[in-house]
Protein backbone atom coordinates (compact mmCIF):
# COMPACT_ATOMS: atom_id res chain seq x y z
CA UNK A 1 0.00 0.00 0.00
CA UNK A 2 1.47 3.31 -1.29
CA UNK A 3 1.63 6.76 1.32
CA UNK A 4 -0.32 8.30 -1.89
CA UNK A 5 -3.14 5.84 -1.68
CA UNK A 6 -3.19 6.11 2.65
CA UNK A 7 -3.34 9.79 2.26
CA UNK A 8 -6.25 9.57 -0.42
CA UNK A 9 -8.11 6.57 1.68
CA UNK A 10 -7.92 8.49 4.86
CA UNK A 11 -9.38 11.67 3.11
CA UNK A 12 -11.95 9.68 1.13
CA UNK A 13 -13.00 7.77 4.63
CA UNK A 14 -12.48 11.00 6.82
CA UNK A 15 -14.97 12.96 4.73
CA UNK A 16 -17.52 10.07 4.66
CA UNK A 17 -17.39 10.06 8.52
CA UNK A 18 -17.40 13.83 8.83
CA UNK A 19 -20.75 13.73 7.10
CA UNK A 20 -22.21 10.99 8.79
CA UNK A 21 -20.96 12.99 12.11
CA UNK A 22 -22.97 16.19 11.34
CA UNK A 23 -25.84 13.29 10.52
CA UNK A 24 -26.00 11.80 13.76
CA UNK A 25 -25.44 14.78 16.03
CA UNK A 26 -28.68 16.21 13.82
CA UNK A 27 -30.08 12.86 15.02
CA UNK A 28 -29.08 12.81 18.55
CA UNK A 29 -29.76 16.60 19.69
CA UNK A 30 -32.94 16.95 17.41
CA UNK A 31 -34.73 14.22 15.61
CA UNK A 32 -34.51 10.73 18.46
CA UNK A 33 -36.80 10.22 21.03
CA UNK A 34 -35.69 10.89 24.91
CA UNK A 35 -36.07 7.51 26.89
CA UNK A 36 -38.76 7.59 29.39
CA UNK A 37 -36.74 6.25 32.52
CA UNK A 38 -33.32 7.97 32.32
CA UNK A 39 -34.53 10.95 30.00
CA UNK A 40 -32.05 13.21 28.42
CA UNK A 41 -28.57 11.68 30.11
CA UNK A 42 -29.39 8.19 27.73
CA UNK A 43 -27.77 10.42 24.51
CA UNK A 44 -24.77 9.72 26.21
CA UNK A 45 -25.54 5.61 24.36
CA UNK A 46 -24.63 7.38 21.15
CA UNK A 47 -21.24 7.68 21.36
CA UNK A 48 -20.50 5.18 24.15
CA UNK A 49 -21.79 2.26 22.33
CA UNK A 50 -19.65 3.23 19.02
CA UNK A 51 -17.01 3.91 21.24
CA UNK A 52 -16.72 0.64 22.71
CA UNK A 53 -17.63 -0.60 19.49
CA UNK A 54 -14.47 1.24 17.47
CA UNK A 55 -12.09 0.28 20.45
CA UNK A 56 -12.91 -3.64 20.37
CA UNK A 57 -12.54 -3.29 16.64
CA UNK A 58 -9.38 -1.80 16.83
CA UNK A 59 -7.89 -4.09 19.19
CA UNK A 60 -8.78 -6.67 17.01
CA UNK A 61 -7.08 -5.27 14.50
CA UNK A 62 -3.98 -5.24 17.12
CA UNK A 63 -4.16 -9.20 17.42
CA UNK A 64 -4.45 -10.33 14.64
CA UNK A 65 -1.38 -8.21 13.08
CA UNK A 66 0.50 -8.86 16.35
CA UNK A 67 -0.24 -12.64 15.73
CA UNK A 68 0.68 -13.06 12.20
CA UNK A 69 3.81 -10.15 12.45
CA UNK A 70 4.95 -12.55 15.36
CA UNK A 71 4.64 -15.17 13.03
CA UNK A 72 6.06 -13.98 9.58
CA UNK A 73 8.53 -10.95 10.96
CA UNK A 74 6.66 -8.18 8.47
CA UNK A 75 7.65 -5.23 9.88
CA UNK A 76 4.40 -3.13 8.54
CA UNK A 77 2.19 -5.68 10.22
CA UNK A 78 3.93 -3.96 13.47
CA UNK A 79 3.30 -0.45 12.43
CA UNK A 80 -0.31 -1.57 11.71
CA UNK A 81 -0.79 -2.73 15.05
CA UNK A 82 0.70 0.16 16.76
CA UNK A 83 -1.33 2.49 14.91
CA UNK A 84 -4.16 0.42 15.69
CA UNK A 85 -3.23 0.49 19.22
CA UNK A 86 -3.66 3.70 19.62
CA UNK A 87 -6.60 4.35 18.22
CA UNK A 88 -7.99 2.03 20.51
CA UNK A 89 -6.72 3.50 23.56
CA UNK A 90 -8.03 6.75 22.35
CA UNK A 91 -11.98 5.46 21.90
CA UNK A 92 -11.46 3.36 25.37
CA UNK A 93 -10.69 6.60 26.60
CA UNK A 94 -13.93 7.68 25.41
CA UNK A 95 -15.44 4.93 26.90
CA UNK A 96 -14.24 5.12 30.23
CA UNK A 97 -14.69 8.96 30.61
CA UNK A 98 -18.49 8.97 28.89
CA UNK A 99 -19.45 6.22 31.56
CA UNK A 100 -19.15 7.70 34.34
CA UNK A 101 -20.76 10.81 33.45
CA UNK A 102 -23.79 8.77 32.45
CA UNK A 103 -23.35 6.65 35.36
CA UNK A 104 -23.56 9.49 37.80
CA UNK A 105 -27.37 10.19 36.92
CA UNK A 106 -28.72 6.96 35.82
CA UNK A 107 -26.80 4.53 39.09
CA UNK A 108 -26.65 7.45 41.14
CA UNK A 109 -22.68 6.98 41.13
CA UNK A 110 -19.63 7.93 39.03
CA UNK A 111 -17.92 4.57 39.49
CA UNK A 112 -18.19 1.08 40.64
CA UNK A 113 -16.25 -2.07 40.71
CA UNK A 114 -18.80 -4.56 38.51
CA UNK A 115 -17.71 -6.39 35.97
CA UNK A 116 -18.03 -4.76 33.01
CA UNK A 117 -16.59 -1.59 34.01
CA UNK A 118 -13.76 -3.68 35.93
CA UNK A 119 -12.69 -5.88 33.28
CA UNK A 120 -12.68 -2.13 30.52
CA UNK A 121 -10.34 -0.36 32.52
CA UNK A 122 -8.30 -3.61 32.70
CA UNK A 123 -8.40 -3.69 29.21
CA UNK A 124 -7.29 0.40 29.06
CA UNK A 125 -4.27 -0.39 31.66
CA UNK A 126 -3.11 -3.85 29.20
CA UNK A 127 -2.98 -1.29 26.31
CA UNK A 128 -1.18 0.88 28.38
CA UNK A 129 1.46 -1.89 29.00
CA UNK A 130 1.33 -2.76 25.30
CA UNK A 131 3.32 0.36 24.80
CA UNK A 132 5.44 0.53 27.76
CA UNK A 133 6.95 -2.67 27.23
CA UNK A 134 7.56 -1.72 23.47
CA UNK A 135 10.02 1.22 24.77
CA UNK A 136 11.25 -0.74 27.52
CA UNK A 137 13.78 -2.56 26.29
CA UNK A 138 17.39 -1.11 24.41
CA UNK A 139 16.38 -3.48 21.24
CA UNK A 140 13.64 -2.50 19.46
CA UNK A 141 12.62 -5.59 18.02
CA UNK A 142 12.46 -7.77 21.47
CA UNK A 143 9.69 -4.45 22.42
CA UNK A 144 8.14 -4.81 19.50
CA UNK A 145 8.02 -9.01 20.09
CA UNK A 146 6.95 -8.31 23.47
CA UNK A 147 4.29 -5.88 22.75
CA UNK A 148 2.49 -8.47 20.05
CA UNK A 149 2.09 -11.04 22.31
CA UNK A 150 0.59 -8.44 25.32
CA UNK A 151 -1.75 -7.36 22.31
CA UNK A 152 -2.97 -10.44 22.03
CA UNK A 153 -3.30 -10.85 25.48
CA UNK A 154 -5.50 -8.23 25.80
CA UNK A 155 -7.58 -8.66 23.36
CA UNK A 156 -8.64 -12.20 25.19
CA UNK A 157 -10.68 -9.37 27.24
CA UNK A 158 -12.74 -8.48 24.86
CA UNK A 159 -15.65 -11.56 24.71
CA UNK A 160 -15.10 -11.39 28.53
CA UNK A 161 -16.39 -7.48 28.52
CA UNK A 162 -19.13 -8.41 25.96
CA UNK A 163 -20.47 -11.55 28.09
CA UNK A 164 -19.65 -10.35 31.77
CA UNK A 165 -23.23 -8.77 32.01
CA UNK A 166 -24.64 -12.13 31.06
CA UNK A 167 -22.21 -14.17 33.08
CA UNK A 168 -21.94 -12.02 36.32
CA UNK A 169 -24.55 -9.55 38.32
CA UNK A 170 -24.08 -6.57 36.65
CA UNK A 171 -25.43 -2.94 36.74
CA UNK A 172 -25.14 -2.74 33.15
CA UNK A 173 -28.37 -4.20 31.13
CA UNK A 174 -28.32 -6.98 29.04
CA UNK A 175 -27.07 -6.01 24.91
CA UNK A 176 -29.94 -3.96 23.66
CA UNK A 177 -28.44 -4.18 19.88
CA UNK A 178 -25.80 -7.02 19.91
CA UNK A 179 -28.70 -9.80 20.56
CA UNK A 180 -29.17 -12.96 18.98
CA UNK A 181 -32.83 -12.67 18.84
CA UNK A 182 -32.10 -9.22 17.46
CA UNK A 183 -31.82 -5.53 18.69
CA UNK A 184 -34.37 -4.23 21.41
CA UNK A 185 -34.72 -0.53 20.55
CA UNK A 186 -36.93 2.16 19.04
CA UNK A 187 -36.58 2.04 15.42
CA UNK A 188 -35.73 5.61 15.80
CA UNK A 189 -33.06 4.97 18.54
CA UNK A 190 -31.75 2.45 16.68
CA UNK A 191 -30.87 4.01 13.24
CA UNK A 192 -29.23 6.93 14.89
CA UNK A 193 -26.94 4.18 16.80
CA UNK A 194 -25.92 2.86 13.65
CA UNK A 195 -25.39 5.75 12.39
CA UNK A 196 -23.27 6.83 15.25
CA UNK A 197 -21.50 3.74 14.58
CA UNK A 198 -20.91 4.40 11.00
CA UNK A 199 -19.31 7.63 11.87
CA UNK A 200 -17.30 6.58 14.24
CA UNK A 201 -16.13 3.71 12.38
CA UNK A 202 -15.46 5.72 9.12
CA UNK A 203 -13.21 8.27 11.38
CA UNK A 204 -11.42 5.84 12.79
CA UNK A 205 -10.21 4.28 9.94
CA UNK A 206 -9.64 7.53 8.52
CA UNK A 207 -6.99 8.37 11.28
CA UNK A 208 -5.98 4.77 11.11
CA UNK A 209 -4.90 4.97 8.03
CA UNK A 210 -2.61 8.12 8.61
CA UNK A 211 -0.98 7.19 11.65
CA UNK A 212 -0.13 3.65 10.13
CA UNK A 213 1.71 5.79 6.89
CA UNK A 214 3.26 7.81 9.52
CA UNK A 215 4.79 5.14 11.34
CA UNK A 216 5.79 3.60 8.16
CA UNK A 217 7.24 6.81 7.07
CA UNK A 218 9.41 7.16 10.57
CA UNK A 219 10.46 3.43 9.95
CA UNK A 220 11.80 4.48 6.43
CA UNK A 221 13.50 8.02 7.69
CA UNK A 222 15.02 6.02 10.52
CA UNK A 223 16.51 3.23 8.28
CA UNK A 224 17.64 6.18 5.65
CA UNK A 225 19.78 7.98 8.53
CA UNK A 226 21.55 4.95 9.70
CA UNK A 227 22.16 3.73 5.95
CA UNK A 228 24.12 7.47 5.48
CA UNK A 229 25.71 7.02 9.02
CA UNK A 230 27.30 3.57 8.49
CA UNK A 231 30.82 3.92 6.55
CA UNK A 232 30.77 2.82 3.10
CA UNK A 233 32.31 -0.52 2.37
CA UNK A 234 36.07 -0.62 1.48
CA UNK A 235 37.10 -3.17 -0.97
CA UNK A 236 40.52 -4.48 -1.12
CA UNK A 237 43.01 -3.16 -3.14
CA UNK A 238 41.42 -0.33 -4.76
CA UNK A 239 42.30 3.29 -4.72
CA UNK A 240 40.09 5.99 -3.08
CA UNK B 1 -30.26 21.08 33.69
CA UNK B 2 -27.60 18.84 35.37
CA UNK B 3 -28.14 16.22 32.65
CA UNK B 4 -27.64 18.35 29.41
CA UNK B 5 -24.10 19.37 31.15
CA UNK B 6 -23.51 15.11 31.24
CA UNK B 7 -24.08 14.55 27.79
CA UNK B 8 -22.59 17.70 26.48
CA UNK B 9 -19.45 17.01 28.42
CA UNK B 10 -19.37 13.80 27.13
CA UNK B 11 -19.49 14.41 23.54
CA UNK B 12 -16.60 17.34 24.19
CA UNK B 13 -14.33 14.90 26.00
CA UNK B 14 -14.88 12.54 22.60
CA UNK B 15 -14.56 14.28 20.15
CA UNK B 16 -11.42 16.51 22.02
CA UNK B 17 -10.03 13.27 22.32
CA UNK B 18 -10.35 12.65 18.36
CA UNK B 19 -9.25 15.86 17.36
CA UNK B 20 -6.17 15.85 19.95
CA UNK B 21 -5.82 12.67 17.93
CA UNK B 22 -5.71 13.76 14.38
CA UNK B 23 -3.80 16.40 15.58
CA UNK B 24 -1.08 14.72 17.03
CA UNK B 25 -0.92 12.66 13.71
CA UNK B 26 -0.71 15.94 11.39
CA UNK B 27 1.74 16.87 13.54
CA UNK B 28 4.12 13.92 13.56
CA UNK B 29 3.78 13.34 10.07
CA UNK B 30 4.67 17.20 9.14
CA UNK B 31 7.90 16.62 11.68
CA UNK B 32 8.89 13.34 9.58
CA UNK B 33 8.52 14.55 6.43
CA UNK B 34 10.16 17.53 7.10
CA UNK B 35 13.43 15.26 8.47
CA UNK B 36 12.73 13.55 5.10
CA UNK B 37 13.11 16.33 2.51
CA UNK B 38 16.02 17.81 4.73
CA UNK B 39 17.83 14.33 3.92
CA UNK B 40 17.24 14.60 0.38
CA UNK B 41 14.44 12.02 0.61
CA UNK B 42 11.18 11.56 -0.99
CA UNK B 43 8.66 11.34 1.27
CA UNK B 44 6.91 8.69 -0.35
CA UNK B 45 8.83 4.43 0.94
CA UNK B 46 6.80 3.35 -1.75
CA UNK B 47 8.45 5.78 -4.38
CA UNK B 48 10.61 3.97 -7.60
CA UNK B 49 12.25 6.36 -9.79
CA UNK B 50 10.77 10.04 -8.52
CA UNK B 51 12.74 13.23 -8.36
CA UNK B 52 14.39 12.79 -5.18
CA UNK B 53 16.15 9.81 -3.54
CA UNK B 54 14.43 7.14 -2.76
CA UNK B 55 14.14 5.45 0.75
CA UNK B 56 15.69 2.00 1.84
Amino acid sequence: MSLGFVKWGALVLGLAGLALTVLFHWQVFFWVPTEASMGIVQRIFYIHLPAAWVAFFAFGIVAICSAVYLWLGIEKLDHAAQAAAEGGMIFTTIVLTSGPLWAKLAWGTWWTWEPRLTLTLLLWFIYLGYFMVRNSTDVPEKGKKFAAVVGIVGALNIPLIHLSVLWFRSLHPQPVVARTDGPQLHPDMLTTVLTALAAWTLVFLSLYLLRYGTARLEAAADRAVAATRSPAPVREGVAP
Amino acid sequence: MQQFWHVFIAYAVAWGLVFGWAVAIFRRMGRVEARLREAGLDTDPDAKGAAGRTLP
